[in-house]
Parts: C-alpha cells; structure tokens; sequence
C-alpha cells in the first residue's frame, strides 16, 4: 500500500509547486536627483526619498500586500541638462535603503560613457527589495564620482523601473 | 560653607556640564583611518543611520588593471565595477547611547565579506571598530583614528 501512495501523491505535489507561479507587474518612478554643490572630486550623493507605491499599486490592479512575492530593479535611468552632461563624472552607483532595513547597492555604471545626458545603469540580478516595501518611505541614493569640484549644483533626474511578482 | 563658595561650586558644577561632550550619535561623522593607514572613511548620516564611505585609499589603482580599483570581490557580478573610491564599506549604524553604535556592518572589500560591526568611541578622536559574525566574541576588533584631531 505504501509503495502505491507515495507515487500516486508525487503528481499532486508537483502540480501544487506549479500552481504557485507568480504574476508579474511593472511600475515606474521618476525622482529629482540633486547633489548640492559647493561639491568635491571624488564621491557625491543625492539621497531623495520616495513615498511607497506598492499598496496602492497593488490594490488598483486587484492584490493585496500579502501576495506581493518578490520586487527587482529592472532598470535605472539618469538624465542631466547640466551643459557638460556626465563628461564630469567618473561614475554612478545606486542604493536604497530605509530606517528599518539594511542599504545596498542596485545598480552601477563604471565608467560612465563621454557626451551623453542620459545614462543607463547596470541593475543588479540578485537584489531582492521586497522589504522596502514594507516602509512608508524608501531612501534612493545615488553616489556619482566627480572627476573634478565644482561650485553649482549638480541636478540629475532618475527613472527607475520595479519588476514586481505577485502570488494568485 | 558660605554662600559665596555655594555659588562658585553651582557655577562650576554649570561650566563642567557646559564642556562635557553631548551623548549624540553624530560624533561619529568625519574622516577616519583604520589602523592599515589603506585608506581613509568618512562617515555621514542619511535617513537617521550612520555610513562610512571610503573617500581615500593609499593605492587607488589596481596593479593588474591599471585602471582605479573596484569592488572586485563583490558576491554580485553585476556590482564588481562599483568603484572602491566612494565605497560605503561602513552601513546602516545606529546609536545606542554609551558612545556605542550598533546594528550595522562593515565590508571587506579585499575578499567580499560582510560582517556585522559595532563601533565604540573610545575618546573624540579614537574608534574601536569589532567586525564579527554572529556573535560579538568571535570577531576583530580595529582601532580607528580621526584623521582631523578634535
């Protein structure tokens, strides 16, 4: 008898597993990004924060945050209407973090490529963020590496893009 | 004792009060130097938590690239061209009271490790730095310097 169970509940344990298979979502922010001068060669930050949008997501396309499974960045945009673009800087990396979690970095571009106003980051594979999301506000800090000082402010603005991973 | 005398020991009771050091967290921030002299960390607060980010290092430029270093060893391919310089290797303190402040960790960039760190002030220009896994007794601890004497 106990050889004929253990085969016959196989399926069935494999079919649960399969019905496990999450749904995906994408929404995007957009945040002013500003390092404020009197700024130094070598590292720089701007560090806005943003209100948290998962709920409110969520809900609008019928979930609840307690099906919310896994979020990934999936892309990092910025962009400069400064006159010399990002011929000034070295390079760009990408962090986030709130009170109760821990930072880390989520994408990076090194070395940043000459004449362009808008750069595109490396994001990162392995960085799970679904517990920021847990927070009201997530800190967004971007370190650029001046290649030189500067008096003005340094203005960027960011697009960032989550993959998000919904139970059914 | 006179009241003359009871007043100037208020007053200097007041005056020692008045220069003993405040028990906030931000005596952390500023630059700092491991005891390697390899390089320098500046430590800055953002959203109520303390960093250390490395600002200099004694040998910016990796012997077999030639190019400034990288954080090579990082567990994440995609991150291993975040550049060393500008590095928070210190993250994610917070002050506890008792020139103690805890709950962060500090990165090994020479061989991609993270341990959890607790950092004790020993005076305004010395830091005890203990990087340990688990538990604080298995670890090591450093002694930082500020690199602008108070």
């Amino acid at each position: 008898m106990k050889n004929f169970i253990l085969p016959s509940l196989l399926p069935l344990l494999l079919l649960a597993s399969c019905a496990g298979e999450t749904k995906q979502l994408e929404h995007e922010i957009s945040l002013p990004l500003n390092c404020s001068g009197p700024l130094f060669e070598g590292s720089n930050t701007a560090a806005p924060e943003f209100r948290n949008f998962m709920d409110s997501l969520l809900k609008s396309k019928g979930y609840t945050s307690e099906q919310l499974h896994s979020v990934k960045l999936v892309s990092a945009m910025l962009s400069t209407e400064d006159s010399a673009g990002f011929d000034n800087s070295a390079s760009a990396t990408l962090s986030m973090s709130t009170p109760k979690s821990n930072m880390q970095e989520v994408a990076v571009l090194n070395p940043l490529p000459k004449g362009s106003k808008t750069i595109t980051l490396k994001t990162s594979d392995e960085r799970e963020l679904r517990g920021y999301f847990a927070e009201p506000n997530i800190s967004m800090v971007c370190d650029v590496n001046l290649l030189k000082d500067r008096d003005p402010d340094f203005i960027m603005n960011g697009k960032f893009r989550f993959r998000i991973f919904v139970k059914p | 004792m006179s009241i003359r005398n009871l007043l100037f020991s208020i007053l200097g009771i007041g005056m020692l009060a008045s220069f003993s050091p405040a028990d906030d967290g931000d005596r952390l921030i500023g630059v700092w130097e491991p005891s390697n002299g390899k390089a320098r960390v500046k430590v800055e607060k953002i959203s109520g938590k303390y960093y250390g980010k490395i600002v200099w290092l004694r040998e910016p430029i990796d012997p077999q690239t030639k190019l400034p270093k990288v954080d090579k060893n990082n567990p994440d391919v995609n991150m291993r061209t975040v550049p060393l310089k500008g590095y928070r290797m210190l993250k994610d303190f917070a002050y506890k009271g008792s020139n103690e402040w805890s709950d962060g960790t500090i990165y090994d960039p020479e061989n991609g490790s993270t341990y959890n760190c607790v950092i004790k002030m020993k005076d305004a220009n010395t830091l005890d730095i203990r990087g340990y896994i688990g538990i604080q007794t298995f670890g090591r601890t450093d002694v930082w310097k500020r690199l602008k004497v108070n």
